[in-house]
């Protein structure tokens, strides 16, 4: 069945959408899940949540890409569902190293609150991928979207480890002066 | 703002931003590659075993630097010029050969060396026997840069010489019929079980030449800088190396900074060497992150030459 007949079945809430979403994606939500939480329930939980978060998300929206659509959903929820957790529950999965990561890209010290609308805040994000060089961007997607862990990422793309870190240092602080450049820090 | 409000509206990306980075077809391309690079050296491996048992070679592996010399006598005060490179396979998939082969060239000019590299230092000679044209007495490189089977740059077509086994340049020729061999612990290249490859190698395409072979640990060859240059007697030398490569062996001890000592020790390695060159390019991006630590060092008389393939 194509995207376009699944999604059609959530526009005519007909539940065979949920099934047939979890036939094709289950494994690529629950590799999402996993790589921000780690193995075990919460992963699992996160999945089944992100199912009926595109239950209530379709309609009003008509995603083109069924997997990327539930996929970010399987992302917010997992990336949310992390504070949850306390860190006996940790279950080796990349998000709290991730956070620590992007933490880089921001002011030490959090003295003063600055809380930037999100909505510019994705945008920005969007237009700093888009500089970024194609391969770079894939690694840079790799690690903070999909939450890869390094070894991971060093197969797909063939590179040593010092490599994809370094391309990963390098662009993390390119954000880094990107954001104080958009005066978002 | 907090890193989660930032990873949670990364998660924000285009769609296609995002399912592009996942593409399989890169990775199988890898696995195909990474496959076929095994069984080449797998069959190298059995031919090569079959020759050693023949000839009863047995290669040495010295550990630290005493061990080193002790290997190799008669080095000690030999030393009057060195060319060192490593890292410039890093860009044989990105098509940058031109920018690396002009850097080594530009390097090679500044020596005073007239030598035209064409991606290897030792030529045949008529009855099949190593000249050592270059007219260096040592030369360092880093394995992948000279083995077309292990490194992307020489694997690039217009520069792939069949007639020329690369494995000669990896030979350091301390003097005529005196061939060291300097070795890396690469894990995808010497797996489990092919440890001894380069060695056997080495021995079937010079055995008589062949004396030993020096194993470093892994990591690049510039970590045979930090370790081995101060030891070395002085004389000129020059450095070419890729920024990455350079990162690699100057980074702090998490992994993903730059440790300023660490960098000066390097500095201060190649500084032991008398009117020689470091250079340092960098193809992908810009080496500000190199540049910035550097400025400030205190280099004595050691030029030190950074260019961009950018």
């Amino acid at each position: 069945m194509e995207d376009r007949d699944i999604v059609e079945l959530y526009w005519r809430r007909d539940e065979r959408a949920l099934a047939e979403t979890a036939s094709r994606l289950d494994d690529y939500c629950l590799s999402i899940a996993r790589s921000v939480l780690g193995d075990g329930e919460d992963a699992r939980e996160c999945v089944n949540d992100a199912y009926l978060a595109a239950w209530n998300a379709i309609p009003p929206h008509r995603p083109e890409n069924l997997a990327p659509f539930v996929g970010k959903l399987t992302r917010r929820i997992a990336v949310n569902a992390l504070e949850k957790r306390d860190a006996v529950k940790r279950g080796g999965g990349q998000g709290e190293v991730v956070l620590e990561e992007l933490a880089e890209c921001l002011p030490s010290g959090e003295s003063v609150e600055s809380r930037v609308e999100s909505a510019e805040l994705e945008r920005v994000l969007r237009r700093f991928v888009g500089t970024l060089p194609p391969q770079t961007r894939q690694i840079f997607v790799c690690r903070y979207w999909y939450m890869d862990p390094i070894a991971d990422i060093c197969q797909r793309f063939g590179w040593s480890e010092s490599r994809v870190k370094t391309q990963l240092y390098r662009a993390r602080k390119k954000l880094r002066h990107y954001l104080e450049k958009e005066e978002l820090l | 703002m907090t890193s989660k409000q930032l990873l949670l509206a990364l998660g924000e990306l285009d769609e296609s931003t995002v399912k592009t980075a996942h593409l399989p077809m890169r990775r199988n391309r890898h696995r195909t590659l990474r496959a076929a690079l095994i069984a080449a050296a797998a069959a190298v491996l059995c031919l090569t075993a079959v020759w050693g048992a023949v000839t009863g070679y047995r290669a040495h592996v010295a550990g630290t630097s005493d061990e080193f010399w002790r290997e190799f006598p008669g080095t000690e005060d030999g030393l009057s010029s060195l060319f060192f490179m490593d890292g410039l396979s890093e860009y044989g998939a990105d098509a940058q050969v031109e920018i690396a082969l002009e850097n080594v060239q530009s390097l090679l000019d500044r020596s005073g060396r007239s030598y035209h590299f064409d991606g290897s230092f030792v030529k045949r000679g008529e009855n099949g026997q190593m000249i050592n044209t270059a007219g260096f007495d040592w030369i360092l490189v880093g394995n992948a840069e000279v083995m077309p089977s292990l490194g992307a740059m020489w694997k690039h077509q217009k520069y792939y010489r069949p007639d020329v086994s690369y494995l000669e340049t990896t030979l350091i020729p301390v003097e005529e019929s005196f061939l060291c061999l300097i070795t890396k612990g690469k894990g995808l290249v010497w797996a489990e079980g092919q440890e001894n490859a380069p060695e056997e190698r080495a021995k079937q395409l010079f055995s008589a030449e062949v004396r030993g072979c020096y194993r470093t640990d892994s990591g690049g060859c510039f970590q045979l800088a930090f370790r081995y240059c101060p030891a070395m007697p002085l004389g000129p030398a020059w450095f070419i190396g890729e920024n990455v490569t350079l990162l690699e062996n100057i980074k702090s001890a998490d992994g993903t900074g730059f440790d300023v000592a660490q960098m000066e020790n390097w500095i201060i390695a190649s500084a032991a060497f008398r009117h020689g060159e470091v250079t340092i390019y960098g193809v992908d991006t810009t080496i500000e992150e190199v540049t910035d630590q550097i400025t400030h060092l205190d280099l004595g008389d050691v030029p030190v030459v950074f260019s961009t393939g950018n």
